[in-house]
């Protein structure tokens, strides 16, 4: 791999010997990292707390400050970002206990310039699989609270949408509602998808996706299978849409409809994006029902407030 | 002494080590399962669950480290502590990036080997308390999201409390129109006349402070100037009470509470859980009333539209 393709994470070297860490920088700077330096914990603290870093990486024996407490401080103060330690005095005590306090990683010095590119690596992709996974739990849960905080119709489908986009972090989504006297699809609410693409018309619920109606699970289809497998091929190419994927709303057995998501770039969904995709799809689903059985007695009330004469409607409005 | 528990299975080539570990941990109560090799302790982990591995690094075939990846894949709950005579930098961080939540030197003492897995059994229970109300959470807002009836709404809120905080009993209270009084609307666990004893005077006590939107923790009811009703709580076999707001859009709608038969603390991750709980249930009791609003007042109107064509009262 070189140094362009990897992403610009940004590093805290922490060590009392200029030397050493000069040499540490200049390995990461070669590497494509930017790099930041201290020479005592308690100025690298303070840097930590004004800027954001991905990785710290201290030294233990140092004159102000233990190397242990800014291990200790990062894993405490800055979920966000990985902590290894290097130092020259390495002890089995020492590894053990920062590992146990949050350390990803205990290199004894000297070290190649090879092994410090390694840890840093394999450290830094820790970090960012942490943060991801957190960053999805948090929008997940986040998502699931603002569906139960409605029972408006069209709230509860402008955040169906909404959040699945960021969920999934996708282009585009939409729901499509079965309507089970037409057997057809009808698009009931759709984000980041353009008029003319919505206007396509109603799908024949039999053809679009009869697969995901008889399994039961998401569905993925990308560009090669647009030709087979959607009834408007030429328009999701227009759309700029690489891949669909099509996930039922069930209630029991019952399938209200399908939450789609669209990609604009060429992607696989994997299993976890998939398992995501169906839970929030249950919970969806759930919302979505308490909001129509809402939506259908208000449009009773409102059917039968027609045939109210008004001077009875402005007896029940005093 | 407290009576300790769990399960551990132990991994050394060597009978002396295995023996002595056993008698020393089988002396603390818990049960204690030996293995001379990984494969061994692979297979027997397969067949039981376990707390807790102590291993060796140094064995013949399957070295320690090789045997901690092999069976924290079969069980990934699994807790390993290494213990080994040969210790070194290099293994220890292999270790611990295995997963190991210790690394320790042999020869060590009974006493040290005895603390050592207490400490990591009471880290066990707090993360699967935490995971069990987690995941007793999610089961609970499923059925509450599944049903717009405003009883059934109430009752698997407060079904599902007990269960979730592992309490005596629970209450959910609402506030009257007027805001004054809190009614008691659902509860379990308790009995009718506890529940019954009367509106709570929401100036006064416990509610007042639930109705500023603050947690109140009451740890011995019967004794308790705060408390409207001691003596009911006496004879209920009331201890101690924690009451959080239920809020919707930062209004206060009511009250949720647990009551305990003996006394306790409740720890700060116990207290923001059932805030958490307490912020989910409120939206979904506003959803069922105002379902059962408008179910209403379609049923108002089409009484109004029937007296309306029908002025005599014939048909109706």
């Amino acid at each position: 791999m070189n140094a362009r393709e990897k992403p610009k994470a940004s590093i805290l070297v922490i060590d009392d010997e200029q030397i050493v860490q000069e040499s540490v920088r200049r390995i990461l700077e070669e590497e494509g990292y930017r790099e930041d330096g201290a020479l005592r914990v308690g100025r690298a603290l303070e840097m930590l707390a004004s800027e954001s870093y991905d990785l710290v990486l201290t030294d233990l024996m140092m004159p102000d400050r233990s190397g242990m407490e800014a291990v200790e401080a990062v894993a405490r103060d800055h979920p966000d970002c990985g902590v290894v330690m290097f130092t020259g005095y390495a002890t089995v005590d020492s590894a053990v206990e920062s590992m146990k306090i949050g350390a990803l990683d205990y290199l004894p010095k000297p070290f190649t310039p090879e092994e410090l590119q390694d840890v840093t690596h394999r450290a830094l992709e820790a970090v960012l699989k942490g943060r991801r996974d957190r960053e999805i739990e948090q929008t997940y849960s986040e998502a699931e609270s603002a569906l139960s905080s409605s029972i408006d119709l069209k709230e509860i489908l402008n955040l169906i949408c909404s959040s699945v986009v960021m969920l999934l972090k996708v282009k585009a989504a939409a729901l499509l509602m079965h309507q089970k006297k037409t057997r057809t699809l009808e698009m009931a609410f759709a984000t980041g998808l353009s008029e003319e693409y919505l206007l396509k018309g109603a799908l024949d619920a039999e053809k679009s996706i009869a697969e995901v109606f008889y399994s039961g699970k998401p569905v993925t289809i990308d560009e090669t299978q647009f030709e087979s497998a959607l009834q408007h091929p030429e328009k999701a190419r227009k759309e700029g849409i690489k891949s669909i994927v099509s996930c039922p709303l069930k209630i029991g057995e019952n399938i209200l409809g399908f939450l789609r998501i669209y990609s604009g770039e060429q992607r696989s969904f994997g299993a976890e994006e998939m398992d995501l995709l169906t839970r929030f799809a249950e919970q969806a689903a759930r919302a979505l029902e308490n909001a129509m059985a809402y939506d259908r007695v208000r449009q009773d009330v409102e059917g039968l407030k027609q045939y109210i004469p008004s001077p009875v409607a402005k007896n029940m409005e005093g | 002494m407290e009576k300790k528990s769990g399960k551990v299975l132990v991994l050394d080539d060597e009978q002396i080590v295995l023996d002595s570990v056993k008698r020393i941990l089988e002396g603390e109560n818990y049960e204690v399962e030996t293995c001379h090799r990984g494969d061994e302790a692979v297979e027997a982990l397969k067949k039981g669950s376990f707390d807790i591995l102590i291993t060796d690094l140094k064995m013949p075939g399957m070295d320690g480290l090789q045997a901690m990846e092999a069976l924290s894949e079969v069980d990934p709950d699994l807790s390993m502590i290494m213990f080994t005579a040969y210790s070194t930098v290099d293994s220890a961080v292999k270790a611990m990036k295995l997963g190991a939540v210790d690394y320790c030197r042999k020869p060590f003492t009974p006493d040290q080997l005895s603390e050592l897995v207490a400490k990591v059994m009471d880290e066990r229970r707090a993360r699967f308390e935490k995971r069990y109300r987690e995941d007793t959470f999610a089961e609970i807002k499923t059925a509450i999201s599944s049903t717009l009836n405003l009883k059934d709404v109430l009752g698997l809120i407060v079904e599902g409390m007990v269960k979730v905080m592992k309490v005596k009993g629970s209450s959910l209270s609402l506030l009257d129109k007027t805001r004054e009084k809190l009614r008691v609307f659902a509860y379990h666990g308790l009995s009718r006349d506890y529940a019954d004893k009367g509106p709570m005077d929401s100036s006064k006590s416990i509610s007042e402070t639930t109705l500023e939107g603050k947690t109140v923790w009451i740890e011995n009811a019967v004794n308790d100037p705060r408390v409207q009703y001691p003596v009911e709580a006496m004879r209920e076999g009331v201890a101690s009470i924690l009451s959080v707001p239920l809020l919707v859009r930062n209004k206060v709608i009511g009250a949720l509470r647990v009551y305990t038969a003996v006394p306790r603390r409740f720890s700060e991750e116990e207290i923001q859980f059932l805030n958490r709980f307490a912020e989910q249930v409120a939206f979904a009791i506003e959803n069922a009333r105002s379902y059962e609003d408008v179910k209403d007042e379609y049923e108002a109107l089409r009484d109004d539209l029937w007296d309306h064509f029908d002025k005599a009262g014939w048909v109706g």
